[in-house]
């Protein structure tokens, strides 16, 4: 028996499967040479994916210096590489950001020759924007490797220049307020024996200043009656005020003046002449000259220290038909809330000081009390000091048109008032033969002062204190005035806010303008209705023209509004022309701004972040810079993503 | 044949498999190596980063010095409120918009989520020390995590990476305050060490040296970065110059027997002896002793043969 009998197959069947079996043998080796093969193919990939991250690795890691090459040598020459620490990544990406793109071109196309075999191409992109490619065409594989950096951007400048500015001189628009408080007098006499009151107030003007406006506001108590004079007379001559051309009405007076033409840089004058017929002439509350100006100033410290120097005006009462002569004057001065070290000093040159003692009558309620000399008052209607009389005329005696006054006698002298010195204002009120509506003096009874000619002898308040600054650095002060406005009325309210560019608060003031006053008081606040009582006279008609409005009660925020009300507890108007003096301080400087490509860029913006913090009130042509910038301040721009190409 | 078949099923069935195997490990290594060459990158950028933002953050301290005229309290807590919150005292600084460490991480994120990445940074810590007299070196502590969004991989580890930064160029804190921001003086190292003075020149480099307020570095004196703070003890890595008393008294004046050198001059302090040197109007020099308490100012600044 065969085998094909065995398995029951011809010889066609055997043929068949040894085909079939060569067919699959071929089947078999022919996948296993594909999947070899393929496998094979899989190894020059690997090797560019290498080559790609091997050349980003080289370009990231060298640093210029290291290519050294006359290329890179006349690239560090002209400048156009200025850091050879850079790496090529770095520098090329410099470049880049700078638009300079040919430059990129040629600096990677040197740097990177030779570093790949020549049978690679590659190609350096950033950001998508190819900077080099070489031209060989891609055959097979194509591999990218990328590294980011960041501080790079396009058309943004790598390493540039902050810049900060500092006016050291500006030219502002600002006011100055010149105040008269209540003084006199002028004492009775007659139309035809006249008992004048004197008042001469020397003030300066800056010299170089440019006076825009400047309008003095009258106040004061005089005769209204009778023939004309010169009640107010400018710089000796150069303008006068006569009683007509006020158009009175009655005795107690307010109104204003357009006096710009009358005023000149340096020293200037008022000389206020008073008289009433029957009663005493002064001046009232509310008297003051407000000046508007431009001028060029040098920027400064907020000081520390202050030290001034308030000098009195002189003061003369002129005794006419021996009804006798009296002067008395209130001297406000204002000492900041968180002042140290306060030390005032009051010094007094009175002169023709009539020698009394007995007794005077008290106004008209018929009652008498004992005369003395002179009497000073601070801050209360307590006598802060009385000098009595040695001598026994009686104060009757003046008073009559035959018997003799006491002698007459000049007094100099200082006292320290440091310890009735309050914080915010204070008044020193002082009394030379003048009692009430009674006088005792004889000839002519005056408070001496000349602050231009002979400041040593003159009456005056010293003041010294420390405060701290409120701001650490320069600035400029700028001071703004703004009327009540509306109609008189015995209670009456101002508001006003700080400008947007004010940093900090230098000082508030208010001006009382009152035809008839008595007892005032004033308060402010950052809210309405204001609470904070900040002023209350201390004695009756001690009211002056000026009132301080304690920093810590106002808000300098542009979006607050701050609140000031003057109400005369007498029923008295509060005149319509009482106004608030708010004085601010602007920044003279302005920190680093943002980076710019070049100093001049840089500058400029500084210039015109100056401008723009210094808002209106300064005029920034003028402004004298002393800027200082710095240079090569890095950014975080980007990531920059850096691509290198590789293929074969 | 049937037998041959099967093999040949098998074995094809078995390749394939194999194949599909080795594909996927070969994408999930892919991947992994693109992850781990990413996070290469942002370890390098982050130096970057840290040298951008803490260069800048030496700035906005000074600028906010200079502008509110008060030192801070802590040199390294002011540097890391502005470093990482760009903020100083609370206060925006302008100089860190855009460019604090926080903003870095958030850009460099974005990159990351391009390629299909989460990454986060916390930064842990943030300090600034000198490394040298003229250096400081900015030192960051923080976590790093970057996942793949298909969760194929992940890192997280606390890395301490730091850079160095050159002082020369910033501005000195003291002037700022002390003269009420009106003068300004940068760190601009002295080209005259040890050649102050010398028989040929006489002292005409020490004058120069005053002139242009050039800085020194001297172990008796306090480093750079204790000036944002407003001390004075001695310090190794110690610096100084000293001040023209003309150009600073409008702003500063201390009695004329205060040595000119700025640490004791800022402080109007007249414990010292001081020494003058002959024609030179103003110019005083003390003879405090360097941090180890061995050499002086005079002989530091070779002024022994001079002074009177």
């Amino acid at each position: 028996m065969t085998l094909k009998d065995i398995l029951g197959m011809d010889d066609k069947k055997a043929l068949f499967f040894t085909v079939d079996a060569l067919i699959a043998s071929l089947i078999m080796i022919a996948g296993l040479i594909l999947i070899t093969s393929s496998y094979i193919s899989e190894q020059p990939r690997s090797l560019i994916n290498h080559m790609s991250q091997d050349l980003l690795n080289v370009l990231a890691e060298q640093k210029v210096h290291e290519a050294n090459n006359s290329f890179i040598q006349d690239l560090v020459n002209n400048g156009s590489i200025t850091d050879v620490n850079n790496s090529i990544l770095v520098q090329l990406g410099e470049f880049w950001a700078g638009n300079q793109l040919v430059l990129a071109n040629q600096f990677i196309s040197n740097v990177s020759q030779g570093i790949l075999d020549e049978i690679f191409g590659y190609s350096i992109a950033i950001d998508n924007e190819t900077i080099f490619s070489e031209a060989t065409p891609v055959k097979n594989s194509l591999v990218s490797s990328k590294k980011i950096i960041s501080g790079i951007q396009k058309s943004k400048p790598v390493k540039g220049f902050v810049a900060k500015a500092r006016a050291t001189s500006v030219q502002k628009i600002t006011n100055q307020i010149v105040s008269f408080s209540p003084e006199g007098s002028g004492w009775d006499g007659s139309s035809t024996s006249k008992a004048y009151g004197y008042i001469t107030k020397w003030f300066n003007i800056t010299p170089g200043i440019k006076i825009n406006n400047a309008t003095l506001y009258l106040s004061f108590h005089i005769e209204d009656g009778g023939s004309d004079w010169t009640v107010v007379n400018i710089n000796n001559g150069t303008c006068n005020i006569t009683r007509n051309s006020l158009g009175m009405t009655e005795e107690g007076y307010f109104g204003s003046r357009n006096v710009t033409a009358c005023l000149k840089n340096g020293s200037n004058n008022f000389f206020v002449t008073l008289w009433n017929d029957d009663y005493n002439a002064h001046l009232h509350p509310g008297m003051y000259l407000a000046i508007n100006y431009n001028t060029t100033e040098d920027v400064s410290y907020i000081a520390s220290e202050h030290r001034e120097r308030i000098y009195f005006d002189n003061i003369r009462s002129v005794e006419a038909n021996n009804d006798g002569s009296g002067v008395w004057a209130l001297m406000p001065f204002h000492v900041p809330a968180g002042a140290t070290n306060v030390s005032a000093t009051l010094r007094l040159n009175l002169q023709d000081v009539n020698d009394l003692k007995d007794r005077y009558l008290v106004g008209w309620s018929y009652q008498y009390r004992d005369a003395w000399d002179f009497r000073i008052y601070v801050n209360s209607d307590t006598v802060f000091y009385q000098r009595n009389a040695t001598s026994y005329d009686d104060i009757d005696d003046c008073l009559s048109y035959s018997a003799a006054c006491g002698s007459n006698y000049n007094w100099t002298g200082s006292f320290n008032i440091t310890g009735a010195v309050v914080t915010g204002t204070n008044i020193v009120s002082v009394y030379v033969n003048n009692y009430g509506d009674t006088v005792g003096g004889d000839g002519v009874t005056s408070i001496y002062s000349n602050p231009v000619s002979d400041p040593a002898n003159s009456s005056y308040l010293e003041l010294n204190y420390s405060l701290t600054p409120s701001l650490p650095y320069s600035v400029v002060e700028i001071r703004q005035l703004k009327s009540f406005g509306g109609t008189p009325n015995p209670t009456k309210n101002v508001n006003f806010s700080f400008p947007p560019e004010a940093v900090a608060i230098s000082s508030v003031y208010t001006h009382i303008a009152e035809q008839y006053s008595y007892i005032t008081r004033v308060y402010g606040d950052d809210a309405y209705v204001p609470a904070n009582l900040v002023f209350e006279s201390p004695a009756p008609r001690a009211v002056p023209t000026d009132v301080v409005i304690p920093n810590n009660f106002l808000d300098v925020s542009e979006l607050a509004r701050n609140y000031i009300r003057i109400a005369e507890t007498s029923g008295n108007d509060v005149r319509q022309e009482s106004s608030v003096d708010y004085g601010f301080y602007l920044p003279s400087s302005v920190g680093y701004g943002q980076v710019f490509a070049t100093l001049s860029e840089a500058n400029a913006d500084a210039i015109s972040r100056l401008q723009s913090v210094m808002g209106s009130f300064v005029n920034v042509s003028t402004v004298e810079l002393d800027n200082t910038s710095m240079s090569d301040v890095p950014s975080l721009w980007g990531p920059a993503v850096i691509e290198v190409r590789v293929w074969n | 044949m049937a037998i041959s078949l099967l093999g040949i099923i098998l074995f094809s069935y078995s390749m394939t498999y194999s194949y599909t195997l080795q594909e996927r490990s070969s994408v999930i290594e892919s991947r992994v190596d693109s992850m781990n060459r990413f996070l290469g990158e942002v370890d390098d950028d982050m130096r970057n980063a840290i040298y951008i933002a803490g260069f800048r953050a030496i700035i906005g301290m000074e600028d906010e010095i200079a502008n509110t005229g008060v030192f801070v309290d802590s040199t390294s807590s002011a540097f890391m409120e502005l470093f990482t919150n760009g903020t100083i005292s609370g206060r925006n600084s302008s100089v860190m918009v855009n460019n604090t460490f926080p903003y870095w991480v958030d850009r460099i994120n974005q990159q990351a989520m391009r390629l299909g990445m989460n990454l986060s940074i916390i930064v842990d810590t943030v300090n600034i020390s000198h490394v040298d007299p003229w250096i400081v070196r900015v030192d960051m502590i923080a976590n790093l995590s970057l996942s793949d969004i298909q969760s194929t991989a992940n890192w997280t580890q606390q890395k301490e990476i730091y850079e160095d930064i050159s002082v020369v160029g910033f501005e000195d804190p003291w002037y700022a305050v002390y003269t009420g921001n009106s003068i300004v003086k940068r760190i601009n190292t002295t080209v005259y060490d040890g050649n102050f003075t010398s028989v040929q020149t006489n002292t005409t480099n020490i004058r120069d040296h005053v002139a242009k307020t050039l800085y020194s570095n001297f172990t008796g004196a306090p480093s750079f970065l204790m000036r944002f703070e407003n001390r004075f003890e001695k310090s190794i890595y110690g610096i100084e110059s000293f001040v023209d008393k003309a150009e600073v008294s409008p702003f500063h004046a201390c009695p004329t027997e205060t040595s000119s050198i700025d640490s004791i001059y800022w402080l109007c302090n007249t414990s010292f002896v001081v020494k003058q040197v002959q024609n030179w109007s103003g110019f005083r020099i003390d003879n405090q002793t360097d941090f180890y308490g061995s050499d002086g100012r005079i002989g530091r600044y070779m002024l022994a043969g001079y002074v009177i």
